[in-house]
């Protein structure tokens, strides 16, 4: 049983003590600064906004103007 | 600076980023590969484990004759071949190929995954023979016996250090919301497997006790680490795969904080109706009810970056299995928190239609954005597109309409059952309400015709099964086919071509 509450008591103050460090580290480090720019890290020159990267069921001649299409939409 | 040498520096940049990112995808090849192999093997064989289990639901004689094909055996080797082999395999590939790319940082020493791969597999399968030979534990999500989990221990140890180095190594100095998602679900899975196994196994605590860690540690299992890696998934690939950002940050970081913060303290609402303190249980409902904030803020952000790009559905394999677990994902969230409230779960408790949730979240959700980031990360590491796109429309309409089939006639036919087993008095509470389902003069319906009413719908959920394996049959060739390479090359394998040139399959 003492094992029991060690690990219950660890649970709590591991859980929520990484849960509160993390936090402070977001904060901290500037992860919660720009969010407009945040949600933009995942794209980049190769894979621009604007470009779908994964049309693999469309017909050939589609693809080419569907994404046309899109890309007007963005301009 | 001209137009036409800006021009050729926007070429010579974009080809630079697409190398780089097809080096980063380059080095997770053959960990995240082999664990995918690993994954659809147990697909395959958790499938035929659910079949069998399915069938005997209503034929109890089926193969009945085995020892070890007996429906106390086979309906547990289902539960750990999907939860440990195909569901954790998945996760571990998937989140292997996001942690690098988000990084941008290139995974070093890829070989020591692969054997941590092959350790936890090894465990899954002593595990599942030792399941089949009659060694079960019989507690719930934990029936490998007590000598496997120190194996998927260490496994599991080598995959989360390493993913920390990734992480360590970025060249990326935000840490986007996934990154978020699996940090949390690398951070929070040992700590529930060891706990759990410590508590019940080897210093067991006493009575109710070990229901109650059983049960957070059930419920987070799926909450703290399925789910995470799944959003995480679909937090990258849907913005992805349609060019656009996600709709706001803002919200997909409450979304995770909120998600955070209120997940662990769900799990007591399994045992609504146990010999628990009233207290325990309420603390569980609670943090159920909860959990709409999260589900909330993900299903708009997620709904709100897909408007306008519907169309998209239909070209992009990727993310008709992604939107379609993100929907699920909000629909088995939302049923999940209804179900927690004590005067439903009064009904749905113990009945099938709390099977047809656990599908509804682990399949529909879960493994439809597995198989979405599948088709999306397979390619860019094996250099080939998939073979045959009426495999892949196949495959889809395979599982989407055959869970659909499954959740819809687990959920009804539960409910149904649930009401009339809680009609237990002549005028019960549920005597006017339900008077279609109970007899005519408002009687409790007995027992064995419950059973028998029920019958049709573990009919349909076999009939569901089956079509579900259809589809998995389609995915499996499909991914061997790609391994072998047959097909087209990836005419942008890693993109180094532009994107109109993609070959149509």
């Amino acid at each position: 049983m003492t094992v029991g509450y060690l690990l219950l008591l660890g649970s709590v103050t591991i859980f929520g003590g990484a849960a509160v460090l993390a936090f402070w580290w977001a904060i901290r480090s500037g992860q919660m600064d720009n969010f407009d720019r945040n949600s933009r890290t995942i794209f980049a020159p190769d894979e621009p906004i604007g470009e779908a990267t994964d049309m693999i069921l469309a017909p050939k001649k589609m693809k080419a103007e569907v994404l046309d299409e899109f890309e007007q939409d963005w301009e | 600076m001209n137009g036409v040498s800006g021009q050729a520096q926007a070429e010579l940049e974009r080809e630079h980023y697409a190398l780089e990112r097809s080096r980063i995808d380059a080095s997770t090849r053959v960990p995240v590969l082999v664990f995918f192999g690993f994954a659809v093997f147990w697909l395959l064989t958790g499938t035929l484990f659910a079949l069998l289990a399915s069938i005997k639901m209503h034929m109890p004689g089926f193969l009945a004759d085995h020892a070890w094909l007996t429906f106390g055996r086979v309906r547990p080797a289902h539960l750990n071949t999907v939860a440990y082999g195909w569901v954790v395999d998945s996760a571990f590939g998937v989140m292997i190929w996001l942690m690098a790319r988000l990084s941008w940082a290139e995974l070093r020493y890829p070989s020591l995954l692969v054997a941590a791969a092959c350790i936890w597999n090894t465990g899954v399968l002593i595990g599942t023979v030792a399941i089949l030979a009659g060694q079960g534990t019989s507690v719930e999500w934990l029936e490998f016996p007590i000598y496997v989990p120190p194996i998927l221990v260490v496994g599991y140890a080598l995959i989360a250090v390493w993913t920390f180095v990734i992480f360590r190594d970025r060249r990326e100095k935000h840490v986007y919301v996934s990154q978020w998602y699996i940090i949390g679900a690398m951070f929070w899975l040992p700590w529930l497997y060891v706990t759990a196994n410590l508590l019940i196994f080897w210093f067991p605590v006493k009575g109710v006790l070990q229901a109650s860690v059983l049960w957070w540690f059930g419920h987070n299992t799926i909450g703290l680490f399925f789910s995470p890696i799944a959003l995480a998934a679909v937090y990258y690939l849907i913005p992805k795969v349609i060019g656009r950002p996600v709709h706001s940050y803002y919200l997909s970081l409450i979304g995770f904080w909120s998600f955070a913060l209120f997940y662990n303290w769900a799990g007591t609402h399994h045992l609504i109706g146990g010999p628990l303190p009233a207290w325990l249980i309420t603390v569980g409902i609670v943090g159920s009810m909860m959990m709409f904030i999260p589900v909330g803020t993900t299903a708009l952000n997620h709904h709100m970056t897909m408007v306008g790009h519907f169309n998209q559905l239909r070209y992009s394999p990727t993310l008709r299995f992604v939107v379609f677990g993100a929907i699920a994902y909000t629909g088995s969230s939302m049923q999940g928190s209804l179900e927690a409230l004590r005067d439903v779960n009064r009904i749905t408790h113990f009945t099938h239609y709390t099977i047809g949730h656990a599908h509804f979240g682990l399949y529909a959700f879960f493994t439809m954005v597995m198989f979405g980031s599948m088709y999306y990360i397979v390619p860019r590491l094996t250099g080939w597109e998939w073979y045959s796109a009426n495999l892949i429309r196949a495959h889809f309409w395979c599982t989407a309409l055959g869970i659909i089939l499954y959740v819809f006639a687990m959920c009804w036919g539960g409910w149904f059952q649930g009401v009339q087993l809680a009609h237990t008095q002549p005028e019960g509470p549920f005597a006017f309400t339900m008077r279609g389902v109970l007899r005519g003069d408002g009687s409790p319906v007995p027992f064995l015709e419950i059973v028998r009413q029920s019958k049709f719908y573990l009919h349909l959920r076999s009939v569901a099964g089956g079509i579900i394996t259809v589809g998995h049959l389609a995915f499996a060739t499909l991914f061997v086919l790609n391994l072998m390479r047959y097909g087209q090359p990836r005419s942008g394998p890693t993109l180094l071509a532009k994107q109109k040139e993609v070959v149509a399959v």
